[in-house]
């Protein structure tokens, strides 16, 4: 048996496949002293339900936020940063750009450095941009900063030296020192966490991963144990933030991988159903209770990033590109001072909650013009766990936006849930144009406990034509990470311009980089069919500073003309993303990239049974549901009764334990043969 | 026509979207390093009147300049065709300097105008005396560049190759800018776009009358904040060192007549406009008030030319904040930094509690330019540096930060090294330049170059001879500096280098906030821990040994 499992803030989900292909979906709370307590009941749980005994639990693959919310609570290990003599203040100095917030307003800072000034300390050494070196390495500087940090009993060290990319050989000499004196410590090298040029970005980054390992191994160690101990069968991987999995063993010296991989379960997860129901571009939206993640699906795969933050940080290694808005079902909406209405980015999360959970939170949310709006049941929220109270609901929005705007009830309600819609679709807008899609050419599949909800009429303010449903949406995360290849992500800059892209030696860097990544899959006992090794590259125009990445032909001896259509490609790739054609432009090659992929083996989809054209004996009755400006009696729907190929017609509403769809009037929802709800929004 | 609450503010969403769509298009079609990594851009969307509907995240000093020139092509041009693109960068028609190169396209919708997109960007080269304009000794207009008067650059879609022709013909680096400046098209026309689908979604009227709204709310929001205020007269000053020709101050003095709830601004003490280029054109100095107005007042109120309507600005002409042509102005923001400290200034006296000490105070502009060896290729490396920003009420500055109006990145050194022939030797904060207080003003920063080969430096930076100011008991920060090989050079100037030459640039630090004794003595134990202030500095500033 295969097991996800995902730990979240407060649920830890669990979904099992067995050979056969029958899933079972589980969920118990999460432990947040020890996690690793949750996940060891939680596959007891998931066990048990399934039938199945303990020797049963051959692979479990995990999703940890342990790194995440070490950053977010700054937990890390105390840590000090070796720099290149002169730049010990790169980290703290940044771009000098203030943030977005602080356009006008001074108040708003970027997060201070994880490493303070007086951790931060300077070797004598230089390699200049031509991988020469400038001055040889001081070896005395590094005694004597190791001498620094263990006066100040420093954990981790982080080393960054300028152009290291290029010449490796500087900070791989300073880490032996750091290691012998410093025996116990931490040591993390930039050349080898992010070889890519910009100093901050790759400071950061390796700063982020000093930062972090010491915790996500002690973790990930005790995991191992504890699993050992109680399912000696089980093989353990961990998701990464590149929606792939790595063994356990890996994530000593690679934990930055495991860091932020929060949201790459779900992507995983919206980027395999794509593939199989084909629908190749898709737009993936996670809606919980305070955020909204996006992921944009093109050719079935999740667009990947190495040019992201991380709670302010920039963050430079390849992960599933996820953009996190701040919408969800406890967003707040309230009145400005000069009389508009928002909504969000503050939330009343679990605790007061919204209003309508009548634990004391008096300000309306997007739950409450929910419940107000009769597209949520007040009895059967998350499975009937909280009973949810209407009145409270009604009477936070009157007080709070009824009188303020001059609006009735209703269409107060109604005006929470198009402001945020509207809010949510400027981020899918943003993410997409970004990288030259127009959403409008992509699916929307829906996911997490409020995204069903507002998938049909998000789709319509975009202009989107079709909506995706997957089976359990509340638990689609640790799907997610059942299906997830094993993932070895390794890059470097090279910075070649045309005249040298000589084949050999691009074949022999990306040989070079193979090596690496066949070396972990042999690690993880991949068998040579089940690899997939992309070779591929980012180049930009000479002069420009952002770089497009290309596939390139994996092959032994690269020939001119693979050089040639990689150079092609690319201008075409520029030309569908920039919309103009360079003519007469000199490319220059900046990195290069190799992913190594370990198949996990195709997973079965169960398949509901077939039914007739109607879903009669799904519904359970008729509620008052609010569309638009009229209120009508909609169908309710149990989702676990529908059947493959039922049609149900709005205005309807199908609920299930942890999310329930809407259907608006006029609209049409389909079961397909995999149990996906599909939703045509063509046309208006 | 009416709308209710919620469309308007669906609506403005979607026009906010159009902004940012118009930037990204901009930045990631871009080819020269001050749009990519800098971001000195900035793009607008306008009603039919051209007043400011939405506007995308970036630089606040381009972003209220578009008010004035949009009022000029407005009047200007009656015969617009669909596709049509109209260039300029005139800074007496309501542009910033030569360099700022605006674009401007109508939006049609039903056959009539309903709208503009705009966009405005900073460019590396646009020709004139010295590369990318940077350099001191300038005292015409003529010599900072070509000026291009609200041309059209395209006509019905199709780029007017006349125009095309002349921009080639004189400038430096023409595969660069041109290059810029199509992405500037492109930005503009996926805003046209954009625009139009908005328009045709929700139909025209009810468009026009949630851009009412949204401009009538700003408004209000505005207001309601002036109203807090007592009524009176506040004024402050700061002063520019020199113009870079004439060894004196050039005095710079900001009054607000606050009444109601409304406020008109006059510069009356200020000096005429000046020789050197640090004269600043009207459109500059609009968006240094404003900035600074809306900062205090409600720094979040969305930005549409609804958040102006109660601020009167009264330049006299022939002042050094409202010059006549022929004056230079490439170096404004010198000028319109300084309109900015001086307006916070005369501000701190109604609200002391929402100001922020004197900071840098200028963007430390820096250009090398020499031929790429062994060959007929010239390069043009921009090189701009930020700051200490002044102390805050509630928090020290942030140090080495950008500051006030513009927004911008430095250049990262290794994109520097990999594309120049320089070598950058630190760049590190400079210890004790942050101004005592009870909050610590933001320290400086250093940047040393080498040259690798023989190039021209030209710069223009400032606060090297006046420091910014403390405030409420609060120190002065420290003054800035710019050395060739160890000794002071002008701030404004032009050298040659030869090879392995070093260029030192030293920004200000920020002024302190406070008396300085009242300051939490663990902060000061920590900055001298942190090397950010020594213990000498600590016993004479802070009165505490550590």
């Amino acid at each position: 048996m295969r097991i996800g499992i995902d730990v979240g803030g407060t649920f830890t989900d669990v979904v099992g496949a067995d050979a056969r292909g029958r899933l079972t979906v589980r969920k118990t709370s999460t432990t947040p002293q020890d996690p690793s307590e949750g996940v060891v009941a939680g596959i007891r749980k998931l066990l048990r339900a399934a039938g199945a005994a303990e020797r049963d639990a051959r692979l479990v693959v995990h999703g940890t936020t342990i790194g995440t919310n070490a950053l977010l609570e700054r937990k890390g290990a105390r840590t000090g940063l070796l720099t290149t003599a002169g730049f010990r203040d790169v980290l703290e100095i940044g771009r000098v750009q203030r943030p977005d917030a602080g356009l006008y307003d001074f108040n708003v800072d970027n997060p201070e450095p994880l490493v303070p000034r007086a951790l931060r300390l300077e070797a004598v050494e230089r390699v200049g941009a031509a991988g020469e070196v400038v001055a040889p390495l001081d070896e005395g500087s590094v005694r004597r900063a190791a001498e620094t940090f263990r006066r100040e009993k420093v954990s981790a060290v982080a080393v960054s030296f300028l152009f290291s990319f290029l010449r490796p050989g500087h900070e791989r000499r300073a880490r032996e020192i750091l290691e012998s004196e410093l025996p116990g410590v931490h040591v993390s090298i930039s050349s080898e966490v992010c070889p890519e040029f910009r100093e901050f970005e790759r400071t950061s980054t390796v700063v982020l991963s000093a930062y972090l390992a010491p915790i996500v191994e002690t973790y990930v160690e005790r995991l191992s144990g504890r699993l050992r101990k109680e399912y000696p069968a089980a093989e353990l991987r961990l998701i990464q933030a590149n929606g792939g999995g790595m063994r356990a063993a890996a994530a000593k010296g690679r934990a930055i991988h495991l860091v932020n991989s929060g949201p790459a379960g779900g992507a995983t997860a919206a980027a395999f159903l794509s593939r199989r129901i084909d629908e190749p571009r898709t737009i993936s939206v996670d809606m919980g209770g305070t955020s909204f993640d996006i992921t944009t699906i093109a050719d079935g795969l999740a667009h990947v990033t190495t040019d992201a933050k991380f709670d302010g940080f920039p963050l430079k290694i390849a992960m599933d590109d996820v953009n996190v808005i701040g919408a969800g079902g406890g967003s707040i909406a309230w009145v400005d001072a000069g009389g508009a209405l928002n909504v969000g980015p503050r939330s009343a999360s679990a605790s007061p909650g919204p209003a309508c959970y009548g634990r004391g939170g008096e300000e309306p949310t997007v739950t409450d013009a929910n419940v107000v709006l009769g597209r949520i049941s007040p009895d059967y929220f998350l499975g009937g766990e909280i009973r949810l109270d209407r009145e409270q609901a009604v009477e936070a929005i009157r007080r709070r936006l009824c009188g303020p705007l001059g609006l009735s009830l209703e269409e107060a309600a109604h005006g929470i849930l198009r402001v945020v819609n509207a809010n949510m679709a400027r981020g899918i807008a943003g993410c997409t144009v970004q990288r030259g899609y127009d959403p409008r050419d992509f699916a929307l599949m829906a996911f997490g406990g409020a995204g069903p909800l507002h998938a049909v009429d998000l789709a319509e303010e975009i202009g989107m034509k079709r909506v995706v449903i997957p089976p359990f949406p509340g638990a689609f995360s640790a799907f997610g990470l059942l299906v997830a290849d094993t993932r070895h992500d390794f890059s470097r800059t090279v910075m070649l311009k045309e005249s040298g892209m000589d084949p050999a030696r691009l074949a022999a860097l990306f040989l070079g980089l193979e090596q690496r990544g066949q070396a972990e899959l042999d690690e993880d006992g991949i068998s040579e069919r089940d690899r997939k090794i992309l070779w591929s590259a980012d180049l930009r125009f000479e002069g420009q500073s952002y770089e497009l990445n290309v596939a390139v032909a994996r092959r032994r001896r690269l020939a001119e003309s693979d050089v040639k259509r990689l150079l092609e490609d690319f201008a075409r790739l520029h030309e569908r993303i920039y919309a103009f054609k360079a003519v007469d432009e000199k490319t220059v090659l900046v990195n290069v990239r190799v992913t190594s992929l370990g198949l996990s083996p195709e997973l079965k989809l169960p398949r509901p049974p077939k039914g007739s054209a109607s879903p009669k004996e799904a519904c359970k009755g008729t509620r008052r549901v609010v569309f638009g400006g009229s209120a009508l009696e909609a169908r309710i729907y149990e989702r676990s009764r529908l059947k493959a190929g039922h049609v149900v017609e709005g205005p309807a509403v199908v609920e299930e334990e942890i999310s329930c769809t809407v259907v608006p009037p006029k609209r049409a929802l389909r079961v397909d043969a995999l149990g996906n709800l599909l939703i045509d929004v063509e046309g208006r | 026509m009416k709308t209710d609450p919620v469309t308007t503010q669906v609506i403005r969403y979607r026009l906010e979207s159009i902004a940012d769509e118009m930037g990204y298009t901009l930045v990631r079609t871009s080819r020269s390093t001050v749009i990519k990594e800098i971001m000195d851009i900035t793009c607008a969307v306008f009603d039919r009147r051209g007043r400011t509907i939405a506007q995308g995240h970036h630089a606040p000093m381009l972003l209220t300049g578009f008010e004035i020139t949009m009022a000029e092509l407005v009047k200007r041009f009656q015969d617009w065709e669909e596709g049509d693109v109209v260039l300029s960068n005139d800074p007496y028609l309501g542009g910033q300097h030569l360099t700022d190169l605006q674009v401007f396209a109508p939006v049609f919708f039903k056959g009539k105008v309903a709208g503009f997109t705009g966009s405005i960007a900073h460019h590396s080269d646009v020709g004139g005396s010295a590369p990318g304009t940077v350099a001191g000794g300038l005292t015409e207009i003529f010599q900072e560049g070509l000026r291009l008067p609200m041309v059209k650059l395209c006509r019905a879609g199709r780029e007017v190759e006349d125009v095309f022709g002349i921009l080639r013909a004189n400038i430096r680096v023409p595969d660069k800018t041109l290059g810029d400046l199509r992405a500037q098209v492109a930005a503009g026309f996926v805003g046209v776009r954009r625009l139009q689908e908005t328009l045709a979604r929700f139909g025209p009227d009810t468009v026009e009358a949630a851009c009412a709204a949204l401009m009538d709310q700003s408004e209000r929001r505005i207001r309601a904040a002036l109203k807090a205020i007592p009524d009176g007269v506040y004024t402050g000053e700061d002063h520019v060192d020199d113009d870079g020709i004439d060894d004196r101050p050039i005095r710079i003095v900001v009054n607000f007549r606050k009444k109601g709830d409304s406020v008109t601004v006059d510069f009356e003490g200020t000096a005429p406009q000046v020789r050197g280029n640090v004269n600043c054109p009207i459109a500059t100095t609009h968006a240094a008030v404003y900035y600074a107005l809306i900062a205090v007042l409600d720094p979040h109120a969305p930005a549409n030319s609804g958040c102006y309507r109660p601020f009167r600005v009264e330049a006299a002409p022939g002042t050094v904040v409202n010059p006549h042509p022929p004056a230079a102005v490439q170096a404004r923001t010198t000028t319109s930094q300084k309109i900015a400290e001086a307006s916070l200034r005369a501000l701190s006296k109604a609200l002391p509690a929402r100001v922020t000490a004197g900071s840098h105070g200028n963007i430390m502009t820096n250009a090398f330019s020499g031929w790429y060896p062994g060959t007929r290729r010239r390069f043009v490396c921009i090189d701009i540096q930020g700051g200490g920003g002044g102390a805050r009420p509630a928090k020290d500055g942030r140090d080495g930060q950008d500051t006030h109006l513009a927004r911008f990145m430095n250049t990262p050194v290794e994109a520097e090294e990999l594309e120049y022939p320089l070598r950058v030797e630190r760049y590190e904060f400079i210890p004790d330049t942050g101004g005592a207080g009870r909050h610590r003003g933001a320290l400086a920063l250093r940047r040393d170059l080498r040259a690798l080969e023989e190039m021209t430096f030209s710069r223009y930076a400032d606060r090297q001879k006046v420091p910014p100011f403390g405030i409420l008991g609060g120190k002065d920060g420290a003054m800035g500096s710019t050395r060739v090989n160890g000794d002071r050079v002008k701030s404004k100037g032009m050298s040659t280098l030869k090879a392995g030459d070093v260029v030192s640039l030293c920004t200000p630090g920020g002024g302190g906030y406070g008396d300085p004794k009242e300051r939490d003595p663990e902060q000061v134990r920590r900055d001298v821990r942190d090397g950010k202030v020594s213990a000498e500095a600590a016993r004479r500033d802070y009165g505490i040994e550590v």
